[in-house]
């Protein structure tokens, strides 16, 4: 055995070689390209070698494997932009998890603490699965919430395993199961205490000495079947794909990949399945959503200063965004920032929240259909229209704001001008928000809120209303100017910026922020579109220090973040 | 290019499409070969010398599937020099067979066709047939199979009809159809379905409710809300974003009924007639098939309507009555706001609404209700036409001999 294993230790004991994980300089081990380049060497070692029954593949942390390094991965994307590469990016490690598995001998996981992602990955090439019986311990797939997916066989071995219908709940919604749920569901095949799990894998091994995967035996059928004919397709692929694309508004291009690796892996021999896999990988790699989040993911990790925190993939998914309380904490934020604004941060919530209830109110008053204003917000992944959450923030509020601007003598752009005779006339009339069960929206307790039909006598309809993707233009854009104002006046950062605008203000995740959003499109279109914009305002037009960054091409964030 | 004439059109009545319904115990193979039998006794025609053979299955699997047209024309006692096939382009597929057949006969190619269709809705349940609509995510994510229900209360929300107005239409319906039944106006085209023993299972129509009044109508619940709140309704808006809300306001009242039933019409040419001692009973004018907007879905009878009357050379005025399949109470209302027609040219004998929709089958029903209402009182042509998912439809125009 190689002596220059840097990220693990190996000892054979009774002929069974001990994998024990240990990353230096890292409180958690994940799944690095070292790990991996040791356990290549080990693995396969441990395959050839005659005197060597089977291995147990542990963890020296408090965790067993957390995940891929993201780091490397975000950097590759900027480098690796041919669609051939990337589907090969897994390929090494897919044939070395396959050979462990057909090689005829036991490698057991034992595992003391959580597995995510890579890490339960390699944990189901083994052929053995114990988990320490603890509560605290997260065993799931997160790939899902930064725009990925399991890509080392993880889409294809946990249906084979558990049947497609449970494998969805944890491929789809990233969230993960603790140690019993674990056991129930079949993804592990036992608990035990912390000091038991290295004795009862000795025995495991002694008991099975040359194993093999059901998926690897002839005439293997898919637990509760597969396809389109399967008893479970109805809820399995339908209303799971209906479900999804009502919460991502086809933004978010990540659970579909995953639904389609699944429901054409599930039907094809096991190493033709790891090619589907891998072509769903491909394309997910290949678009700019998963650079975004995996950005996003890798800003919040560094600001919570924890660096296995699951908490980023609720504050990212448009399901748990829509609820109650991330609107009541998204309006708590609001009102306490909006006069008092002296917090650069508060600042710039406060500058970039009025910028977008602001554009809507002034489309509402352009004779732009107030649903179309609010469906075009949703449907680009905002967590609420700008109507709907200036209801809940409440009109008093901005008139307020509004008379305080004036009152400090603001320049012009930060008096809100566009927005004035809206925020003036909804006060006049009564008609606060859903304080007073009446704003832009009519509340009842008996029934969903409305758009209030009096708004139309107010603001008539235009004749011609324009696409839904101009209007939803006009909500990002604006915001993505007055973010750009915001770092220009070094008010704030892009990444404290881009963090901010999404996982607190309801800015779509699938951009990775405002400032994201502009590199995405590329500075030189943001700036011409916006200059088409300004048809709607001045508000619209780019201050000359964009227009500079757009001649120099210079993006927000360097090619390796 | 010949003409296409109608020599008779007969079907079972429908049974109404489950456990309790009286043809639950027939299979889908008796249906459709009971009625070809009876076409066969009725008109005498030589069984060895049909050109071809076409039922609508919109379900064709297990006892459905494996182009059951040919099982049941040999088990009818047709000889086996006649082939049969099997159409699916889901609720128009028995009007297209007919279309197809009519074709075959203009052209020269043949000179007798059989059109028609079968359904056992209670022994093959919709949605059984699997379907890459229904479960590709990879199909799922750009074109939807929209479920038809939601698709129609979508419908009656962009065109203003109210839950009112829907049991209006539905009432109506079934008021229709139970007249006609009591006058004896589906007689003629009716036959008996047997059993194994040759004792009648079914004479007439079962599924209809003759004691249906708006304020009845009123008291059922909307069942499309839960499919439109898991998503269809945001999907529907993506591609209608003007609309804060699709109002679910289909029930199984104003919807049409599940049913069993089979059906079939005897087409050929002028020769064939004359070679059979056969009378035509109407020509076929000109047909059509068109698409529309897939998440829509239901809206193709008008732009179907709209090609053949152009190609035809007529204009709406021109058609003395109408059969728009009664999919839900929605179609034929948005059809009669869209031509600005009276009702009292369509549906006249009420519709799938009251007498149910034999999918595979009701294509054909309705050019026979049709034509028998139009022998009885004397007028001239009608216009046949149903909506198919997907934003499909096809249309068929009759002419009376």
């Amino acid at each position: 055995m190689s002596s220059t294993l840097t990220t693990l230790k190996l000892s054979i004991i009774d002929k069974v070689a001990c994998i024990e994980l240990d990353l230096p300089k890292s409180t958690v081990n994940i799944l690095s390209s070292e790990t991996v380049a040791d356990l290549e060497g080990v693995i396969d070692s441990v395959i050839a070698d005659e005197n060597i029954i089977g291995a147990i593949i542990s963890s020296a942390k408090s965790n067993f494997i957390a995940g891929l390094d993201l780091n490397t991965l975000l950097a590759l994307q900027n480098t690796d932009s041919r669609a051939s590469n990337a589907t090969d990016h897994f390929s090494e490690l897919n044939a070395l998890y396959r050979r462990l598995e057909t090689s005829g001998k036991p490698f057991v996981a034992i595992m003391n603490g959580s597995a995510l992602g890579a890490g339960l990955e390699l944990a189901l090439a083994c052929h053995y699965r114990i988990l320490a019986d603890d509560s605290q311990i997260e065993i799931g797939f997160p790939e899902v919430t930064f725009g990925l997916l399991p890509a080392a066989g993880g889409t294809q071995r946990l249906p084979r395993l558990i049947g497609i219908e449970k494998a969805l709940t944890l491929l789809l919604d990233g969230k993960p199961v603790d140690s019993s749920q674990a056991l129930a569901l079949g993804i592990v095949d036992e608990l035990a205490s912390k000091n038991e799990l290295f004795a009862k894998a000795k025995e495991w091994i002694n008991n099975n000495p040359a194993p093999t995967k059901p998926w690897d035996v002839k005439g293997y059928k898919i637990p509760y079947d597969a396809g389109a004919m399967a008893t479970h397709a109805s809820t399995s692929f339908n209303a799971n794909l209906i479900k999804i694309r009502k919460q991502t508004q086809d933004n978010y291009p990540a659970p579909i990949a995953i639904l389609s690796a699944v429901y054409e892996g599930t039907l094809l021999p096991f190493d033709l399945a790891l090619q589907i896999e891998a072509k769903y990988f491909a394309q997910l790699y290949l678009n700019p959503v998963s650079h975004n989040l995996m950005r996003l993911k890798l800003t919040y990790e560094k600001q919570t200063a924890n660096s296995v925190d699951n908490s980023f993939g609720e504050k990212v998914n448009a399901n748990t965004q829509t609820t109650l309380s991330f609107i009541q904490n998204l309006v708590s934020q609001l009102e306490k920032t909006s006069i008092e604004a002296n917090d650069t941060l508060d600042k710039f919530n406060s500058r970039l929240f009025c910028s977008y209830i602001d554009e809507g109110m002034a489309m509402l008053a352009e004779g732009i259909a107030p649903a179309l204003i609010e469906n075009a917000a949703i449907q680009t992944s905002f967590v609420i229209g700008p109507l709907a959450v200036t209801d809940e923030v409440s009109l008093d509020l901005q008139q307020r704001v509004v008379e305080q601007a004036i009152a400090d003598n603001l320049a012009p752009e930060r008096l809100r001008l566009h927005a004035q005779p809206i925020i003036s006339l909804m006060n006049e009339i009564g008609r606060l928000g859903r304080k007073t069960a009446a704003g832009f929206y009519d509340y009842s307790a008996e029934q969903p809120k409305r758009l209030s039909p009096v708004l139309a006598g107010h603001y008539p309809l235009a004749t011609t209303q324009p696409d839904v993707k101009d209007v939803a233009d006009r909500l990002l854009y604006i915001q993505a100017l007055e973010s750009t104002r915001c770092i220009g006046e070094g008010i704030i950062t892009p990444t404290d910026a881009d963090l901010g605008a999404t996982l607190e203000l309801g800015f779509p995740s699938w951009t990775g922020g405002p400032l994201s959003f502009i590199d995405t499109i590329g500075v030189e279109a943001f700036v011409a579109r916006c200059q088409q914009l300004t048809q709607y305002g001045q508000r619209f037009a780019p201050s000359k220090w964009l227009i500079d960054r757009a001649e120099k091409q210079q993006n927000f964030y360097s090619n390796n973040s | 290019m010949n003409d296409a004439f109608i020599y008779d059109h007969i079907r079972t009545p429908r049974g109404k499409g489950r456990a309790s319904g009286a043809l639950h115990e027939v299979t889908p193979i008796q249906l459709a070969s009971q009625v070809l039998h009876q076409l066969h006794q009725r008109n005498g025609f030589d069984a060895d010398a049909i050109d071809d053979v076409g039922l609508g299955i919109v379900m064709p699997i297990g006892e459905q599937g494996a182009d059951l047209t040919r099982s049941a024309l040999l088990e009818a006692g047709y000889g086996s020099s006649v082939p049969g096939y099997q159409l699916n382009r889901f609720c128009t597929s028995s009007l297209d067979t007919l279309n197809q057949g009519v074709a075959s006969i203009m052209a020269g190619i043949n000179s007798s066709v059989i059109a028609g269709g079968v359904e056992s809705m209670s022994r093959v349940a919709i949605g059984s047939d699997g379907g890459a609509c229904y479960s590709d995510p990879q199909v799922l994510k750009s074109y939807p199979y929209m479920p038809n229900g939601v698709a129609a209360d979508l419908m009656a929300t962009l065109n203003g009809f109210t839950r009112r107005d829907v049991d209006t239409y539905a009432a109506q319906s079934q008021k229709r159809a139970a007249h006609a039944q009591t006058q004896g106006r589906f007689d003629k085209s009716l036959i008996k379905v047997l059993d194994a023993n040759g004792k009648v299972l079914l004479a007439k129509d079962e599924a209809l409710r003759p004691e249906t009044t708006i304020e009845s109508l009123a008291k059922l619940k909307p069942v499309f809300g839960a499919l439109g709140e898991l998503g269809y309704d945001s999907i529907a808006k993506q591609r209608y974003p003007q609309l804060e809300t699709i109002e679910h306001i289909h029930t199984s009242g104003n919807s049409s009924g599940i049913v069993d039933g089979a059906s079939a019409i005897l087409i050929g040419s002028a020769e064939y007639g004359v070679m059979n001692a056969l009378k035509p009973r109407a020509r076929i004018r000109h047909f059509t098939q068109i698409a529309s907007e897939p998440l829509l879905s239901l809206s193709g009878p008008m732009p179907a309507t709209e090609k053949l009357l152009k190609q035809a050379k007529m204009s709406i005025s021109d058609i003395d009555f109408f059969e728009i399949n009664e999919a839900f109470a929605v179609v034929p209302l948005s059809y009669m706001q869209h031509f600005n027609l009276d009702d009292s040219k369509v549906n006249v004998n009420g519709g799938a609404i009251a007498l149910g929709h034999p999918l595979g089958a009701t294509g054909t029903v309705l050019v026979g209700t049709v034509l028998d209402e139009l022998e009885r009182r004397g007028l001239a042509n009608a216009l046949i036409t149903l909506c198919a998912a997907s934003g499909q439809a096809t249309a068929t125009l009759i002419e009376r001999i």
